[in-house]
This record gives C-alpha cells, structure tokens and sequence, in this order.
C-alpha cells in the first residue's frame, strides 16, 4: 500500500503535471465563463492533445479543464445572467441579483469558496469510497432512476418563485419541450411539426442561454431613462461572519454534488438545483431566495462542484462514464492504452494515486486560479451597460451557434429568449422549465425501459430503493407544498394588512 | 416597487388578477388545443405498442392535461382571490402599443438568424452591434463607430481563431480566399 | 446620432457589396491551397469525432494545410450527414461517413434527407469495428447455445445505444434469425447501456467491441460471440456467431465502420488524391497505435472497394430492417 503510493507520488511529482493541471485549470475558467464554450466541449477538443502526453499529464490536463470550466461558468451567471455552462444556470437565481445590487465581487467570491471547498470533499469521497459508492450505483435499474428523478422533480416546488401554480405549468412544459425529436423506443418523429431541424430535439444549451440571459437584454431595451451604470466599483468581499453562515449550506450542497455525481446519468445541473430548493428549504428566511442571498449562490456552487470528483467514481472504479465529459475523460484513456475499472486498481494503482494527487493538486490551483479570474472578471461590472448588452447579445448568439455549429441554434436561443421575457411579464418563474426539460427525458426514458424489461407495473416497487425514494418524493412534496402554502398566506395577510 | 405600480393603475391585486384570469384561461385553451389538434397530427403511435406509457404520446398527453388543470386552477385562484400579490415589473400594456425599441430589438434577433448565413456573421454582428449602441443611448459617434466595429471583430476572431468555431462567414469567406 | 445613423447606412451598403465578390475555384493539381473541413455527424469526443480528428491531423502534417473537424451531430447521425451532402463538392468539404449514415439510416428512416448513394462520391475505407454478443457476470450462459436454451420460452430484454444503432440492428437481426422473443431496451449511447448489462437489468447486448472490452476485460461481463466475419485478434478464444453452428446464424455478419466521403460531383482527380494521402497516413504508426488501443481494425483501399462495400451494407441493412420491421415511416 505505502510502496504504491510511494510510486503514485514520484509518477505525480514532475513539472509537466504541474503545467498540465495549472493550464487546464486556466483554460477551463475561460471556457467555461463563456456562454455556448461548456466544459465539455473543451475537454473534447483537448483530447487529441493528450494522445502525445504521457497518461498521468494528459489525463489530468482534461480534468483540470473540466473543474475549471464547473467553476467558470458562475463567472458569467453571476456578472451577466448568462450562465457559461448549463451547472451553472442555478448560480444565476442569487448571483446576477447581487451583482446588480453591486455586490458582484461577493458573489464571485462565494461562488469560488463554494466551488473548491465542495471540490476538495468531492475528492476526498472518490478517493476513500469509490469502490463502496460505485457498486452502489450499480443497484440503480430503470425503475429506481425513475423514483429519483421523480424526486428531483420535486424540487420545482422550491424554485417557483411568487406563483407556484405558475412554477409548477413551467416546469410541466419544461418535460413537454423535452419530448420534442426522435422517440427513443420507436425512432418515430415527436412535436417536429416536420421541421427536419428538430429532430435532434431541442438543444439544452441554446434553450438555457435564451431563457435566463436574453430576458435581461429585452428589458434593458425597455427601460425609459437607461441608467448608464448600476454597481459602481466593486470592493465587496465575503465577510467572516457570511463565510460562517454558509459553511453548513456548502457542506450539505457538497455531499448532495456527490450522491448525485456518484448515479451515472443525472449531473451537475440537477445537483445543483436540488441543492439550492433544499438551502432555500432549511432557510428562516426563504422569500430572499431569488433576490441575492448569497447562501443561494453557495447551494449552487457546491451543488455542481460537489459532481466534478465524484462523477469519477463511476468511471474509475466501475469503468462507467457517468456523463458526457467522462466518456470523453474515457476516451482519453482508451487512447493510452488504459482501461479504468476494478482491473487499473490491481495493475495500475500507482497510476489511479499519481491521478489521486493531481486532483487534489487541481482543487488548490483551481482555488488560486479563480481569486485571479475574478479580480478581473468583476471589471465588467464597470463597463457602460449599454455596451455590455450588445456585447452579452453577440456571444449569446456566438456562442450558441458554436455548440452544433447549426444557425438554428440560435433561432432556438432567440425564440427562448422571447418565450423567457414574456414568463418573466406575467409573474411566470423560468428555472421550473429547465429542470423540466433536463430532467424529463431521463423521467420518460426510465418509466418506459422500467416498463420494457417487466411489462407490468409492480417492477416500480421492485427495492428498498425504489420504496425510499418513494418516501422521500412524498415527503418532499407534502412539506414543500406545506411551506409554499404557509409563506403564501403570509404574503396574503402582510399585504392585506398594507392595504 | 409595489408602490409605484398602485400609483400607475388603480390597486395592484386588481389588476393582476384580471391578467391572471386571462392567462389561466389561455393557458387551457392552448392545452385543449394542444392535445386535441397538435399531439395526433404530430405523434405518431405505432400499432405494436403494448402498454399505455410505452406510447410515444403518453407522456404528452398527461402533460397537457396538467397544463390545462393547472391553467383552470390559476385562473380560479385570480377570481377568488387566492393569488399572491407581488411586486412585478409594471406590468406589459399592449394598449400601449409595442414600443419601438422593442420592435427594432426583435428585428435584430430576426437579423442574427436570418442574415449570416448569405451576409457572413462579422457584418451582421458590426451591424446589430451598432443599431443597439444606437437605441441604447450611446450620444458620441466616434466611440459608437468604435466599439461596434471592434467589439464584434474581437468576438468573432475569438470564437473562429480560438475556439475554431465555424461561424458562416458568407462572402467573406470568399474574398479571403482570393 | 445622426452621424452615426449615416454611417451604419454606410455599413449596410458595405456589407451587401461583398456579396457580389467572385467564387474561387478549386483545382486538382495544386489540392489543397487552403483549409479543408472534415464534417463529423456526432459530438465531440464520440468514436467517429476522434477518428476523424487523428485523420485531420495526419493529413495536416501531410498537406501543410489546416485539415480541422466541424461537429454537426444531431438526429441520429442524420442532420450532419444531409449537410454534407449539400456542400459545395469542391473537395474542401470532406464527410467521416459510418454504419449509421451510410448503411443502417437510409434503410430505418423513410423520409431522410439524403440520398446516401446519389449525394456522396465514397474516398477511402478507414477502418472497422466487431460488435460482441455479451452477457452479464451473473448469467449462467457460457456459449451462444446456452444462452438460447435458458432463454427459450422467456422474454430475453436487449440493450442498445439507441434505435437504428447498429447495436440494436444486430440485435433484431438476431432476434429474426433464432426466432428467439426478445424485447429491445434503448439507451441513450453505449455508456449507459453497458451499466444496466453489468448490472442485469437487460439480459444480453450486442456492444460494439471498443465500448465493451474494459468490462469483459474486468469479468463484470461476459463475451459469447462476435458478429464480424472472423475472429477478433483481441478476443482469440470467443467465436463468431457464424461458428456456433446454430441455425439461422450461418453468415452472421454485423460490424460498424467509418469511411471518408465527399459531396457529389466532386473532382474525380481530388478524390484520388485524397485517397492517397488518406492511405498513407492510417498506415503510419501514429494512427495504427491509436486504432489497435481502440479495438479497430484498419482497411484502406480505393475508392471503388469503398464504393462496393456501401453499396453491400445498403441492401443488407434494408433487409435486415424489413425483416425485423423497425423501418420509421
């Protein structure tokens, strides 16, 4: 045991690998931190590059793009309402109302404190029980999938906003957008109105990009007197005392990161969603969700971070890529030669501790990295806003087209974007629709596969997995109605008392 | 905010609510619609489904049907009362009439898809770039004429150069292939 | 404000005048004078997006030309393919044409938006890949025969990668040939497929070898056959499905594989010349590493072998899906 960690560390320690993890890092931030560039996209372009490098470099030059790039996409939630990749659509609920408020460098800040504290335990859970989580993972069939993305789903009941009856028929249409393209069982054509384009479906990231960054742009437009600028410079830091009252809330978005990055399939989007409805659920003071709490920055952080180690442990104890970026991290060792799985962890243990090491690395650089991303970054506050709108148009429309390289890509983005404007006008939260639509087809699929491996309903109550679930999406909604309900009559009486 | 709004139109609760009442009926209008126009014309169930929710307009179904309960469900709860007031934006007055930045923000969206692939992305963008500095209230035309040439110019030299992002170039493409 | 309206007035005129700039033309002898495409119908990081980018870069160093990889996925593999076939045939777009695209899509969907022999003028054969009949650990089945005795009378569920893949078109060819009942079970890709296989949620699959073998390498899955013609070099012990004798499974051959093609109407002398440079890099020790680590076998050749063995997998698919009556209308 000592001997192969000995080995995994004299593999670990050369200058390359530093290099390797620093520049990934870097790369990943930027990347990330524009809209329609995700991190998987650049973990994909890179892997040509890791074919010339040794495995330990080239491997850990892709992880590092890709904790980096988790990270990055706050950036651009939080400063302008376009989050850079889709884990990080959450961040933009509490981020963009506290950088309006001028408090931009506050939340870039949290959401840097909530990333790498929540990427260090990510680490620590796929270093000391990946072999335990991982067949745990194995337990999950289409009907207990099922269970946990109803579950999920549950959440939507948190993120509504003012009108839950809205929030609910937003996140309903969200699952019906989802059905849009080729069925999965038949191949036939679903809500395509014969549009050869929607076939594939709707792409996510156009959708997202639309929804959440296009609104600000029309309203800005719509603004009688058009305030040249909003947060004056911005010397907002994390106080002590903020850092404190978060911690808890880091900690448990954390760990609900890595329950959910451990399941092969669901990602960071959803972890940290649910992260954030269960903060603003534990919350005294929940109505200041959605208007700049920054515990609702720190949820999602470490919600979508907490995913990035532990999304590993799939791919490396089992050999099972749990999403896009870790089948291209798979691919990455393929083309070394490389087959992760229980085999590596007998013939290649100095390797899979040289990997341990690297990203425990990458946690600290990503750290270091971010405090100079952001120092820079919050500049942008200070840019005219007349300008930055344009300029938020033209990579929202770049960077959508960048992600299929298909004009109608942006068509979709630009239609979402108008779709988001008028839900924003009548009181109508947009959050529900995106956990809809990413959720939804992983709610279809496991419901009808559930129903093509049994062909009757009784294989949804087949484990204690499935009936715990059960429990909790009971639970969840019994005491997430409850308290709408109690703030809603609240809001009733404190306003008929106004009156 | 919700001040302003009473100032503006009478009691807020009121006005919302009969918005409201408009929109949950619309909402299951479209959802009836929906499910007894779009969803058989546009999915198509093959014969060999055995069980309901293997059938590709299962899930739809049951959607739009919550949709349409839902809508019914928020139009009652404007009648009744039971809405929560909140402080929105004042809210849209299409008896206003569409204002015109917003009409000239719409043709420019219409611009980005519809133009690059025969202009070429980069004129586009110099374009919408400088029609919203316009709109926007930029006052000095030497830095307007700037920053719409150079900003777009630097984004799309990063997206092609950098990311290696295959924008349409349109007849661009041509001249710096001569 | 005036001023700056005149001056985007001028800016319009400006632009509307490049579109009436000439066309360049391509010729032969002096292919390629500036960047090629290679348009890829799936996402990056796929098998066919990191074939494709090892090809770009050994014809790169080859050219002295920017060979680079535009991702159109989409559809199936459907909507990439259709825009290759409407590119200019200039020989500057270029198309990694797989099973998919070109052998199993045209025979599934009715309404497609390609022709996949008329649009496309085949370059070169790159290589191909077996598919591998597994079961999980769990299963008691050791041959093929075993498998079919324990699954008599039962409904058998199999996994794919997704409708129209080749994974599940060799399934229902299978399934058409033993008369077995089997139920398909579609994922979304191979990756999460062959977790619902090590874990025994569908009984059997027909995984393309690459995605398979670190699984039947860890014992969490077990190979009973594979599809191709002859045996796999990196699986000496496991026989076709051919070999097992069984009947209905005679000639049994399935496999997945990718090719370059161009649009249409393409220079002939281009395409030859591409051809050639295509030969040579796939025989150069940089791609024959990267090919035998990921468990595909290289073949090459001329256009014309490329051009016949399309045209073979075209009329099998089609009766394969005839047969197993998955075509789409």
């Amino acid at each position: 045991m000592m001997e192969n960690i000995g080995l995994g560390l004299s593999l670990f320690f050369t200058l390359q690998n530093f290099v390797a993890i620093g520049v990934g890092v870097m790369i990943g931030v930027i990347i990330g931190s524009i809209p329609g560039l995700t991190a998987t996209m650049a973990v994909a372009l890179a892997l040509p590059f890791t074919f010339s490098l040794p495995p330990v470099t080239g491997i850990l030059l892709l992880v590092g793009i890709y904790k980096g790039g988790i990270f990055g996409g706050s950036i651009s939630a939080i400063l302008i309402r376009a989050p850079g990749t889709p884990a990080a659509a959450c961040t933009t609920l509490d981020g963009y109302p506290m950088a309006r408020r001028g408090e931009a460098g506050k939340a870039l800040q949290m959401a840097l404190y909530a990333s790498c504290i929540a990427d260090v335990i990510s680490n620590l859970a796929l270093i000391f029980l990946a072999g335990t989580i991982a067949s745990f993972a194995l337990e999950f069939g289409p009907p207990e999938y099922f269970w946990l993305i109803a579950f999920s789903l549950t959440i939507v009941i948190s993120i509504s906003g003012s009108s839950l009856t809205k929030g609910i028929i937003s996140g309903l249409l969200g699952v019906l957008l989802s059905t849009v393209g080729l069925d999965l069982v038949y191949g036939t054509q679903r809500l395509t109105f014969d549009n050869f384009n929607l076939m594939g479906g709707i792409g996510y990231i156009p959708l997202l990009i639309g929804l959440f960054a296009i609104p600000e742009v029309i309203e800005f437009y719509l603004q009688r007197a058009s305030p040249l600028n909003v947060s004056s410079s911005d010397r907002s830091r994390v106080s002590w005392a903020e850092f404190k009252r978060c911690l808890p809330t880091i900690v448990r978005g954390s760990f609900i990161g890595v329950a959910l990055g451990s399941v092969p399939g669901i990602g960071a989007t959803a972890a940290s969603f649910l992260s954030y409805g269960e903060a603003r659920r534990n919350s005294k003071t929940p109505e200041t969700f959605g208007r700049g709490e920054i515990k609702g920055v720190a949820a999602a952080e470490s919600g979508n971070n907490g995913v990035a180690g532990a999304t590993l442990i799939p791919l490396l104890a089992l050999g099972i890529p749990g999403d896009v970026v870790t089948a291209v991290i798979l691919g990455a060792f393929m083309l070394q030669g490389l087959t992760p799985g229980p085999l590596m962890f007998q013939d290649n243990i100095d390797l899979i501790y040289a990997l341990f090491c690297g990203m425990i690395v990458a946690s600290v650089f990503l750290f270091g990295s971010g405090l100079f991303a952001i120092r820079y970054f919050a500049k942008i506050t200070d840019v005219p806003r007349h300008i930055l709108i344009p300029l938020v148009l033209l990579f929202c429309v770049f960077g959508s087209y960048a992600v299929q390289n298909q004009m109608f890509d942006v068509l979709i983005m630009l239609c979402f974007g108008v779709l988001g404007f008028l839900m924003a006008r009548i009181g109508m939260s947009t959050p529900p629709l995106l956990i809809g639509f990413i959720l939804g087809p992983l709610f279809e699929d496991n419901l009808r596969r559930s129903y093509l491996i049994a062909n009757d309903a009784s294989v949804f109550v087949r484990s204690p997995i499935c009936w715990f679930f059960i429990a909790a999406t009971v639970l969840s909604l019994f005491i997430g109605l409850r308290k709408e309900f109690q703030s809603a009559k609240a809001a009733r009486e404190r306003a008929a008392a106004g009156a | 905010m919700s001040d302003t709004s009473v100032e503006a139109g009478g009691t807020p609760v009121a006005r919302r609510s009969s918005r409201d009442v408009f929109f949950g009926l619309g909402v299951a209008a479209a959802a009836l619609v929906f499910a007894l126009v779009a969803i058989p014309a546009f999915i198509s169930v093959p014969a060999s489904v055995k069980a309901a929710p293997l059938s590709p307009a299962f899930l739809p179904y049951v959607l739009t049907a919550l949709i349409g309960v839902l809508g019914l469900v928020c139009a009652a709860q404007a009648i009744f009362g039971q809405g929560v007031p909140k402080e929105d934006g004042e809210g849209f007055d299409p008896a206003r009439g569409w204002p015109w930045k917003l009409v000239l923000v719409l043709a420019v969206f219409a611009a980005f898809w519809w133009l690059p692939e025969s202009v070429g992305t980069l004129p586009v963008a110099i374009f919408a770039m400088a029609v919203l500095l316009a709109i926007g209230g930029e006052r000095s035309w030497v830095r307007g004429a700037a920053v719409a040439i150079l900003i777009p110019v630097f984004v799309w030299l990063f997206f092609t150069q950098v990311a290696q992002v295959p924008l349409p170039e349109g007849p661009v493409e041509e001249l710096i292939a001569l | 404000m005036k001023t700056f309206g005149r001056l985007l007035a001028a800016a319009t005129v400006f632009a509307t005048g490049l579109g009436l700039a000439s066309q360049a033309s391509a010729q032969a002898d002096d292919y390629p004078t500036k960047r090629v495409t290679i348009i890829v119908p799936y996402s990056a990081g796929g098998a066919t997006d990191v074939l494709a980018r090892q090809v770009a870069q050994g014809l790169t160093e080859k050219w002295g030309e920017t060979v680079t990889v535009e991702n159109r996925p989409g559809a199936g593999a459907t909507l990439g393919t259709a825009q290759a076939a409407r590119a200019r045939p200039d020989g500057y777009t270029l198309f990694m044409g797989q099973v998919s695209s070109h052998g199993i899509a045209p025979a599934v969907y009715a309404n497609l938006q390609y022709k996949a022999k008329e649009d496309f003028e085949p370059i070169v054969w790159i290589t191909e890949i077996p598919n591998v009949m597994v079961v999980p650990e769990a299963s008691k089945a050791t041959t093929v025969q075993e498998f079919m005795d324990q699954a008599k009378g039962k409904n058998v569920s199999f996994g794919s990668s997704g409708t129209g893949s080749s994974i599940h078109l060799s399934g229902e060819m299978f399934k058409a040939r033993t008369g077995l009942d089997m139920t398909h079970v579609p994922y979304r890709g191979s990756g999460e497929a062959v977790p619902a296989l090590v874990s025994g949620n569908i009984d059997v699959m027909f995984d393309n070898l690459p995605s398979a073998m670190p699984q039947i390498k860890a014992g969490t899955i077990r190979a009973l056959a594979v599809t191709s013609a002859e045996r796999d070099p990196s699986l000496p012990d496991v026989p076709t499905l051919s070999e097992t004798g069984i009947e209905g499974l005679e000639g049994f051959e399935a496999k997945s594989w990718f090719g370059l093609l161009a649009p249409a109407g393409t220079d002939k002398a281009i395409v030859d010349k591409v051809n050639a440079s295509v030969n040579e890099v796939i025989s150069g020790e940089t791609f024959q590493t990267y090919a035998k680590n990921n468990g595909a076998t290289v073949v090459g050749g001329s256009p014309e072998k490329f051009g016949e063995f399309i045209d073979a997998e075209l009329d099998k698919w089609a009766k394969v899906v005839s047969d197993a009556g998955v075509r789409v209308e």
